[in-house]
């Protein structure tokens, strides 16, 4: 094409000429389609992949291995069968030793006492009449705005309202998670109910009632007044074991206790004796510490 | 440098940038929320609705100890910056992004609807809102990105 002999003089032929003159670089293309390029290699199937990666991604890390949701709960080696259950007490009322015993759901020292000693203290010492065993449930453990230990107490409570306090008790034991991360949440809760066979509606109406958990911040103020700092603590006839005993030293020390012991046992609610315990406590699994301090 | 432009068509008049602004805004708003009560220690109000309390202090309403909302927050942030950006340019890879974004948070919030309903066995109405929010979100990316797709100008950039 040639150049326009003589110089725009009207609009059209200066915009015409500007037209002509401008750098062809600058000029937009239009391109339609992406002819040369397969659809699975367009940016959108290629962000969708890159997407799709990131959520699962997030997904794994989010729920870990709850993906498919907890998996069944883990049944608890006790039996009650037989034994004479009132509430947060088993063992009969005539029995001459009586252990109390004070912990925290989510200690793990607790979780270790339980599931390896208390199904053969109630077969070796409760069912014979020789103990009774009466839980403490205090919450020392709550930190940083959780309120696990309170809530799994005060199911505990719910459900001894029932008189399912034990089953309930072993299977959160038998079934605990981590400290404060979640793990005992309303759902675990509920699912450990429905576990013990409560009923589930009256449970769920205990649980909502404004005074079921004030005895619970209660009685840790008045185990820490007792000097009791840390769980599992056990207060067997009034002599305090911290930490968590041999169970053939615990055996050995209620059978003597049973056969020093009058008929009258002693009081439960007897303050905590300064006497040494002629046990000594398990070495507790790594990270335990012995057992959940009473925080300061 | 070679810059991609989508060619845009109002939805309702509005340019979807700013559609999508908006929604971000909305997420934002939400998960700010969430973010707030939670860090605190609290529990969102659902007020005659009830499952926030049980989502709010579940297992899994938390990645690595701090709470999905924040991540929320930061989602969204992102979400608002490129909508408004792409509103402004039209940079049709500020477009994609949005949509990948918006389809990652899908996923999650598929997943974590899922959890609610059958693992925890509650709805939170404020994480369904923000669901919802991102699932809008996500459709009108992909929409607008179909639309426009035929039709792609490419021109030089100031550099």
């Amino acid at each position: 094409m040639s150049r326009p002999p003589t110089q725009p003089t009207s609009r059209r032929e200066r915009r015409a000429q500007a037209r002509y003159d401008r750098p062809a670089p600058q000029r937009k293309k239009i391109v339609r389609g992406s002819a040369t390029r397969p659809a699975w290699q367009s940016p959108l199937v290629l962000t969708s992949i890159g997407a799709l990666v990131i959520g699962a991604v997030i997904i794994f890390v989010a729920g870990g291995f709850k993906i498919g949701g907890p998996g069944p709960l883990e049944l608890p080696e006790t039996s009650y069968s037989g034994l004479a259950v009132d509430g947060e007490t088993v063992g009969s009322p005539t029995a001459p030793v009586v252990m109390e015993v004070f912990s925290d759901f989510q200690c793990p020292a607790c979780k270790l006492f339980y599931v390896e000693e208390l199904p053969s203290l109630l077969r070796d010492l409760v069912q014979p009449g020789l103990l009774r065993i009466e839980a403490r449930d205090i919450d020392i453990i709550d930190r940083g705005g959780s309120t696990e230990s309170l809530e799994l107490t005060a199911g505990a409570f719910c459900a001894a309202e029932q008189n399912r306090y034990w089953e309930f008790h072993d299977l959160v034991f038998w079934n605990q998670g981590g400290e404060n991360v979640g793990d005992h949440d309303a759902a675990f809760i509920s699912r450990v109910a429905e576990a013990a066979a409560v009923d589930m509606t009256a449970f769920n109406a205990c649980l909502a009632r404004g005074d079921i958990r004030q005895p619970i911040v209660d009685r840790t103020s008045a185990a820490a007044a007792d000097g009791i700092r840390s769980t599992p603590t056990l207060r067997i006839n009034g002599q305090v074991i911290v930490g968590v005993p041999l169970y053939d030293q615990l055996h050995a020390m209620i059978v003597q206790l049973a056969a020093q012991a009058s008929p009258s046992p002693a009081p439960s609610a007897s303050p905590a004796s300064t006497t040494q315990p002629s046990v000594a406590p398990t070495p507790a699994p790594s990270g335990t510490g012995g057992g959940s301090p009473v925080p300061s | 440098m070679i810059r991609r432009r989508v060619t845009v068509q109002p939805i309702l008049g509005v340019h979807p940038g700013l559609i999508l602004a908006v929604l971000d805004v909305v997420g934002l708003a939400i998960a700010s929320y969430l973010s707030v009560v939670e860090l605190q220690g609290g529990v969102p109000q659902c007020g005659p609705l009830h499952g926030c309390e049980q989502v709010a202090t579940s297992a899994y309403s938390r990645i690595g100890g701090v709470p999905v909302a924040v991540y929320g927050v930061g989602l969204s942030l992102v979400l608002l910056t490129l909508a408004i950006t792409w509103w402004r340019t039209n940079l049709y890879v500020l477009l994609l992004a949005h949509y990948g974004l918006s389809l990652a948070g899908v996923i999650f919030e598929i997943y974590f609807l899922y959890v609610q309903l059958f693992v925890i066995g509650a709805v939170c109405v404020w994480c369904t809102s923000y669901g919802l929010s991102l699932i809008l979100r996500f459709v009108i990316a992909l929409v607008v990105w179909l639309r426009g797709n035929p039709t792609v100008i490419e021109e030089p950039g100031s550099g």
